[in-house]
This record gives C-alpha cells, sequence and structure tokens, in this order.
C-alpha cells in the first residue's frame, strides 16, 4: 500500500515534470508567450504622460489621440490578431516619479507607444536600451536621433526652420541681405531650431538676429522691439503659444508688416478667442512636419470627426493630436512587421523594416531604415483659420527644400 | 537713446506689478508674522474669475467680480483654516499656505489645462507712440494706476481705523489686544487686502501684450516673493522699491542677454535670486526692514 502510494507520488511527479518542460518547450518555439505585455489576445503598450503636471493638458490629448487610433486598429481587426491595449501611467513631468512608474509597469508592457518630456527620457533611456525596447516619443529634436530604441516621429525642429525660411524666400517675403529675427526658447526646441535657422541664412544669405527668451516671460514687447529696431523683414518663432501670440500681437500694433513663422509648438487653438487673433489670421504662419487637423482631406476630416465625436470640442493642441495619432498607427506598423518575433529585440529590429509608412493628408511618407537621419525632411506651412476645425489649415503640400535636404542633422545624442 | 526708454519704462510696469504682489506678501506678514506661499494661487484665481465672467458682463463688472473673489478667498483661507492654528506658530502657518496653495493651483491647472483666456480688456491690442518709442498702452496705465493704488493703500493704513489697529498690533501685539484692538479682524483685513493686490496685478500681468490668462500667469507671483524679501518682508516702501529693483533688472538682463551670455543662459530667470542674495549678505533684514532686536 505504501510502496503503491510512492510510486503514485512519483509518477505524478514526473509527469508534472514532464508537463511543465512540455510547456517551456512549446513557449520557447512560439518564442511570444513569455514577452511582457503579449498574450494570446491582447498587445500592452506603455503609456509615459504628464497628466498632473505643468504639461498635463497636453498629456491628456495625447492619451486622448491615441486612444482615438487605438480604437480604429482594433475594430478594423487589431495586430497579430491580437487587439491593442494601454498601460497609462502619470509621472507628473518628474523624473523621479517617471522613473518609478517604468519600474512598475515595465513586465506588464512590450514597448513604449509614448513617453512625453525630455527629461523623463533622459531619466529613462538607459533602462529603455537596457531592455531593447521601443519608445515613441513627443518630440521634434533632432538632438535624440541616432537610438534604435527612441522614435522621433517627423521632420525635427532644425529641418522645420530650414524649410520655412527656404519658403519664405521662395515666396518673395525674403531676400538675400536681409534680417530675420528669431526669438527663441532656451533649452532643446529653441536651440535645435537656431541651428537650422542659422545654416538656412548662411546658405540664403540672410542674417539672424537670435532673441533668446524664457518660458515664464510673458512681455515680449522688448524682444519685438529690438527686432524692429534691427530691421528684420520676418520673425521666427518658437516658444510657448502664449508667447507667439503676444509677438504677433505687439508687432502688428508696432507697425511691423512682416510675416511671423511659428514652429510646430507654437499655437493653440483658445489664442483665436483672444486679441492675438487678428495679428494671428493675418501674418503668422506654422512650419511642421505634422498635417492640419483642419485640414480639407479625407484623413483629416475623418480624424476630426472621430475626435469630435469622441470627446466634443476642438483640441488646444491640434498637432498633439496628429502626432499622437500618428504615432500609434506607426507603431502598430511596426508591431505588424513582428507578429513572427513578438519579442523586445523582434519588434526593435521590424522598427528598422518600415521605410515608407503613410498616412496622406496627415504625415509625409517616413522611412526609419536609419535611426541616425530624420524619418522625413518634409514639412508642411499651416496657417490660421478661424473657420475651420482647430482653427489650422493646410497652405499647401508637404515639401522638403533642397537646403532641408542637404543639412546634416548633429550627431547622435 | 529710444531702446533705453523703452526698457526702463517696461521694466517700470513690470517692476510696479511686482510691488503690488510683494505688498500682498508684506501686508500678511505685518499682521500675522506668516509667510502667505498661497499668494501664486489668490493671483491665478482671481485673473481666472475675470477671464471667465469678462464676456457675460463686461471687463469692468468682472473686474469687480474677480476682486471680491480673490478677497473672499483670502478671508475663507484665513478665517477656515489659518485662525484654527496656534497663530505664535509662523512656520506651521507658512506650511499650512503651502499646502493651500498646491491645492488651488492643481485646481485651477485643470480648469484652465492648456487654455489661454482673455480678459477682455478695452486696452487690448493697443500700443502709443511717443516719437519714436513704442510702448503698448496697458504699460503707460500700469505705471499711472498702480502708484494710485498703493497711494490709495497708504492712506488707508494711515487713515483708518483698521490701519491704525494694524499698525498698533505691529508694534506690540499683547498691548494692542489689551488697549482693545481686534486682532483677527486685522488679520481678516490683511488676508482680504492681499488678495485683492494679487488681483490687481494679475490683470496687469495677463493684459496685453500677453494674450491672457494661463496657468503660467501664477508664476509671477513667485518671482514678487524676492521684491518682498529685498525690501524687507515688514516694510511696504521697500516691497514697492523690491518690486521696482526686480522688475527693471529682469527686463534690462533680458534686452542685454547676449552682452552677459558670459553668466550663463536664462539669467532673467534667476536674476531675482541672484539681487535678493547679494543684499541679504548685506542687509539681513532688507534694504528697509526692521532689524531683529535680541537679549542675551
Amino acid at each position: 500500500m505504501h510502496k503503491s502510494r510512492t510510486v503514485g507520488l512519483a509518477a505524478a511527479a514526473l509527469a508534472f515534470t514532464l508537463a511543465v518542460a512540455g510547456c517551456s518547450t512549446k513557449a520557447e518555439t512560439a518564442g511570444t508567450a513569455a514577452a511582457p505585455g503579449v498574450s494570446d489576445s491582447t498587445i500592452k503598450l506603455g503609456v509615459l504622460m504628464d497628466l498632473s503636471g505643468p504639461f498635463a493638458g497636453t498629456g491628456k490629448t495625447i492619451l486622448d489621440a491615441s486612444n482615438v487610433a487605438v480604437k480604429e486598429i482594433n475594430a478594423a481587426g487589431g495586430v497579430c490578431d491580437r487587439k491593442l491595449a494601454l498601460v497609462t501611467r502619470d509621472h507628473g513631468y518628474d523624473p523621479q516619479k517617471a522613473v518609478a512608474a517604468y519600474d512598475e509597469m515595465d513586465p506588464q508592457v512590450l514597448g513604449y507607444l509614448n513617453i512625453l518630456g525630455s527629461p523623463v527620457v533622459t531619466a529613462l533611456r538607459d533602462k529603455i536600451e537596457a531592455k531593447d525596447e521601443l519608445a515613441g516619443l513627443t518630440t521634434f529634436a533632432s538632438t535624440l536621433l541616432g537610438d534604435e530604441h527612441l522614435i522621433v516621429l517627423g521632420a525635427t525642429y532644425d529641418i522645420q526652420t530650414i524649410n520655412g525660411l527656404d519658403w519664405l524666400v521662395r515666396k518673395g517675403e525674403l531676400r538675400s541681405g536681409d534680417s530675420v529675427g528669431h526669438i527663441y526658447l532656451q533649452g532643446e526646441i529653441g536651440e535645435n531650431s537656431l541651428r537650422g535657422s542659422k545654416f538656412a541664412a548662411g546658405k540664403l544669405g540672410l542674417k539672424i538676429v537670435g532673441q533668446q527668451i524664457e518660458p515664464t516671460a510673458t512681455d515680449l514687447t522688448s524682444q519685438v522691439n529690438a527686432l524692429k529696431s534691427a530691421k528684420v523683414k520676418a520673425i521666427v518663432v518658437d516658444s510657448t503659444p502664449k508667447q507667439a501670440a503676444s509677438v504677433a500681437a505687439v508687432a502688428q500694433a508696432a507697425g511691423m508688416e512682416v510675416p511671423i513663422m511659428g514652429g510646430v509648438s507654437t499655437f493653440a487653438t483658445s489664442l483665436l478667442r483672444t486679441s492675438a487673433a487678428p495679428a494671428l489670421t493675418e501674418h503668422y504662419t506654422r512650419l511642421s512636419g505634422l498635417g492640419a487637423l483642419g485640414a480639407d482631406n479625407a484623413a483629416a476630416r475623418k480624424l476630426a470627426a472621430a475626435w469630435r465625436s469622441q470627446y466634443g470640442k476642438a483640441p488646444e493642441a491640434s498637432s498633439g493630436v496628429v502626432h499622437a495619432y500618428a504615432m500609434t498607427k506607426l507603431y502598430a506598423e511596426i508591431l505588424g512587421k513582428s507578429c513572427e518575433d513578438l519579442t523586445r529585440p523582434g519588434v526593435l529590429k521590424a522598427r528598422s523594416a518600415v521605410t515608407d509608412f503613410k498616412l496622406p493628408g496627415l504625415l509625409p511618407p517616413q522611412d526609419f531604415s536609419d535611426p541616425a537621419e530624420p524619418s522625413s525632411r518634409e514639412a508642411q506651412v499651416l496657417g490660421v483659420d478661424k473657420g475651420v476645425f482647430a482653427g489650422v489649415e493646410a497652405l499647401g503640400d508637404f515639401f522638403a527644400s533642397d537646403l532641408a535636404k542637404e543639412y546634416k542633422v548633429p550627431s547622435a545624442g | 537713446m529710444t531702446r533705453g526708454v523703452e526698457i526702463l519704462l517696461s521694466g517700470v510696469s513690470l517692476g510696479l506689478l511686482y510691488a503690488l504682489i510683494a505688498l500682498g506678501f508684506v501686508i500678511v506678514f505685518k499682521a500675522t508674522r506668516t509667510v502667505n506661499f498661497a499668494h501664486a494661487s489668490f493671483l491665478l484665481f482671481g485673473v481666472w474669475v475675470v477671464a471667465q465672467t469678462s464676456p457675460h458682463i463686461g471687463f469692468a463688472a468682472a473686474v469687480a467680480l474677480g476682486l471680491v473673489a480673490a478677497g473672499t478667498l483670502g478671508l475663507a483661507v484665513e478665517r477656515l483654516l489659518l485662525s484654527r492654528v496656534d497663530g505664535r506658530k509662523h512656520d506651521a502657518l507658512a506650511i499650512l499656505t503651502i499646502g493651500v496653495n498646491v491645492v488651488l493651483t492643481a485646481e485651477l491647472s485643470w480648469r484652465i489645462g492648456e487654455s489661454v483666456l482673455p480678459l477682455g480688456a478695452p486696452w487690448d491690442g493697443h500700443v502709443v507712440h511717443f516719437g519714436s518709442v513704442v510702448l503698448p498702452l496697458s504699460v503707460i496705465i500700469i505705471i499711472v494706476t498702480v502708484p494710485l493704488l498703493i497711494a490709495g493703500l497708504a492712506a488707508v493704513l494711515r487713515h483708518t481705523g483698521w490701519g491704525l489697529a494694524m499698525r498698533a498690533s505691529i508694534e506690540d501685539r499683547e498691548g494692542a489686544a489689551l488697549a482693545g484692538v481686534r486682532l483677527k479682524r486685522v488679520s481678516a483685513g490683511a488676508w482680504i487686502t492681499a488678495g485683492i493686490l494679487a488681483v490687481a496685478a494679475g490683470i496687469g500681468l495677463a493684459s496685453f501684450p500677453s494674450p491672457g490668462v494661463a496657468v503660467s500667469t501664477g508664476t509671477a507671483a513667485i518671482k514678487a516673493l524676492p521684491a518682498a524679501i529685498i525690501g524687507g518682508l515688514d516694510s511696504l516702501g521697500g516691497a514697492i522699491v523690491g518690486g521696482l529693483v526686480i522688475g527693471i533688472a529682469e527686463v534690462t538682463v533680458a534686452e542685454y542677454q547676449d552682452a552677459l551670455s558670459f553668466l550663463g543662459r536664462g539669467l532673467g530667470d534667476v536674476v531675482a535670486y541672484v539681487i535678493m542674495i547679494c543684499i541679504l549678505l548685506w542687509r539681513p533684514s532688507g534694504l528697509f526692514g526692521a532689524k531683529e532686536v535680541s537679549r542675551a
């Protein structure tokens, strides 16, 4: 009796061992069951946003736009026969909180759809690299190129500015020998853009009159007056939307009838309700590597309709909506190319296989084969129009100037 | 020459707004010996009320409502929170105001989001020309009206019962109480006044050429704290001088940033604190602050 029970237990143990071994062999063969964030029915991606700090509004917009795209992707059957799901954590623009949130959510996700905030990215880069993960970023800084783990989507700040100055020259607004004012924020955005304006000015025979500002500056009268004294023929602005509006309003009030070209982050829809609206409508254009939500094309109309039906009123940062939507579609495209190897290294490898990603009307063709190069050198000129959704419309097609093609981005950071 | 005049007038205008904010710090400090770190949220709350109501009831009525709202907020904070803590525990009171600031700012940030809310002021979009000098009309309005406001405040402190009670309670708190001065009323009046001054300054800061009220509007109050400390936290005249020093320095440094780039970029954001540290090394109680007297 005793002996038979021992034999029985041994047999059960052997069967259990074989079963476990069998499972693990199967898992290794499939190569997917062990990947974090991947199950038979779902692929989970992380979103690390500022939902409570200084960029909480932007963070919420990005999250909402990502959800619009996820809904569309899942309604069309998902990716690799699985539904996409987002795991969101708030970092409040605090790198320490971001590291804690990353550590907590990392075992649950395959990769990161979107991370907001330069200090946060800096704090997480080593971890992302060590784990062979792929992370989408909400930035256009060329200084973040060169790392295969990070996705910078579209034309970088410097290339946007080069295309913008080239466009002003081709339009006849600027000529060789003219001075151009460049009001720029200290830090990543402004200095990256200034690099572009200096390059373009050197090639086009223009003279850049730089005016650096701080993010907290509210009255830019002094800077505009300095540019008026320097007799500039155009002003390039890389600032907060509020500051760009102040520049436009002061310049117009001071009798400066010059074009004002803003970077991608210089406009907010609510500015159209302020006293700066007439000046913005008349003199301001914006350069962007992304299309406008209010553009007259099928893709923009579809996205605007989806946004309106889910969230009602127009977003403050419409470029943030287009960027987050496009980033989600791009990430799904990359995942689609790694269905056979749904692991972190597999996804990372699939990134460079995306060489012609398009969202006609919203995004020019993007090539991710070389992480050191911008995925596109094309940009579009956008104008302000109160009559269209979110107040911004496209003034032409995407284009890449010869100067933008010739420009060498800063070496990898 | 023209640029110099523009810089000076812009600096004076900004400095007068800082002075108004600094006066709010000083009045609360004089009445309660507490630094009010919730001042930034008072400012943001008041101008938010103005921006929200201006399209419906007109700018003038909205300003009146904003001033009343911020004064009421100041009173509510003092009555509901601070008066329940032992008034001699100044550190505890100051920390309590930090908590009030965090909660109020978070709520307002959530409500305002990324939006820029226009004030609808009648001087929006207007500039004035004095020969070759070009200035926003708001700068001239600030330079004219803020000194009048400050003079009015000084008259109230000098000639009203509340002002007398306040001055008496500052000189000798216990003696004033024995003489029948109602310290609670003095304290409540100070908090109401601080709220009103903050909103008056906020209207100037959110006026043209700024397009309107944003979450960042409140950060100006933090810049005015060094102004109050430079002048001496218990000196009304010192707050005005401190505000003007900070305002003119900030505009000048921004103007000559290229020439000053050897000191590092972003000097405009820290210049207020650099001046504050230098002055405190020279005069630990600020330029006009009363010296602490202690006997061993």
